[in-house]
C-alpha cells in the first residue's frame, strides 16, 4: 500500500538539506538559528527522524540556556547531513 | 462532520497534521498558518475542536487562544495545545489558561485523529 505521508517526507529531507546550509551560515546567536531548530525539534520526529528531532531539542535547550552549544550544534549538522528518505 | 482547525506557522507540521486528519474520513479538516488568521476562521466556520501550535511568531497560541475565549465566549469549541514544550508544568499552565488537552511534538501522524478524537462530545 502506498504510503500517503512519502510526498510530505521527501519535502521534509528537502527542507533538511537547505537547513543544513542555512545553519552553516548562521551564527548560533542568530534568531534564525533558534527558529530553524525549534521547527526541526517539533518536525523531525513526526517525519520518523527521532534522532534528529532530539539532537534539534538538544541545542534549542543549549542555546536557550544560553549553554556552550559547539557539541549540540555539530551533532545536529551531522544528523541534518544524514538524512535520507527511507 | 466534525469541524477542525489546525493552527500552526510550520508548513511541514500542518501539511502532514492536515493530512492525517483527512484520511480519517470523518474530519472537516481546515489549516492555518497563524492565530490572526484562526482567529478570522474561527467565527465563521464553527470549528467543533481547535488546534493551536504554542510557539507562533507574533500571534503566540496562547495569546491566539486568549482572544478566542474573547470573540467566542462560551461558544468557543475545545481548545488542544500542540507543543514540543510539555513538561507537568507547561500542561498545567496550559490548561490553566484553558485549553483541554495538549498534543505533544513529535507526535505519530497515524494517531492525531484517534487524539483529537477524544475531546469531542
Amino acid at each position: 500500500m502506498e504510503d500517503p505521508f512519502a510526498p510530505l517526507r521527501a519535502k521534509f529531507v528537502a527542507r533538511c538539506r537547505s537547513d543544513a546550509g542555512r545553519l552553516r551560515a548562521l551564527a548560533q546567536s542568530d534568531p534564525a538559528t533558534i527558529d530553524i531548530v525549534h521547527r526541526l525539534s517539533g518536525s523531525a520526529g513526526t517525519f520518523g527522524y527521532a534522532e534528529l528531532s532530539k539532537g534539534a531539542e538538544a541545542l534549542e535547550d543549549a542555546l536557550r540556556d544560553g549553554r556552550p552549544a559547539r557539541n549540540a550544534w555539530a551533532r545536529l549538522l551531522e544528523l541534518l547531513d544524514g538524512v535520507q528518505e527511507d | 462532520m466534525p469541524k477542525v482547525l489546525y493552527v500552526d506557522d510550520d508548513d511541514d507540521i500542518r501539511e502532514i497534521a492536515v493530512l492525517a486528519l483527512s484520511l480519517d474520513a470523518t474530519f472537516d479538516v481546515r489549516p492555518c498558518s497563524s492565530g490572526e488568521e484562526a482567529l478570522a476562521v474561527a467565527g465563521d466556520w464553527s470549528p467543533d475542536v481547535i488546534i493551536l501550535d504554542v510557539m507562533m511568531p507574533g500571534m503566540d497560541g496562547p495569546e491566539t487562544l486568549r482572544r478566542l475565549q474573547e470573540k467566542l465566549g462560551v461558544a468557543i469549541p475545545p481548545v488542544l495545545f500542540c507543543t514540543a514544550r510539555a513538561q507537568k508544568s507547561d500542561i498545567e499552565r496550559y490548561k490553566s489558561l484553558g485549553a483541554l488537552g495538549v498534543i505533544c511534538k513529535p507526535f505519530d501522524p497515524m494517531m492525531i485523529s484517534a487524539n483529537v478524537r477524544r475531546y469531542l462530545d
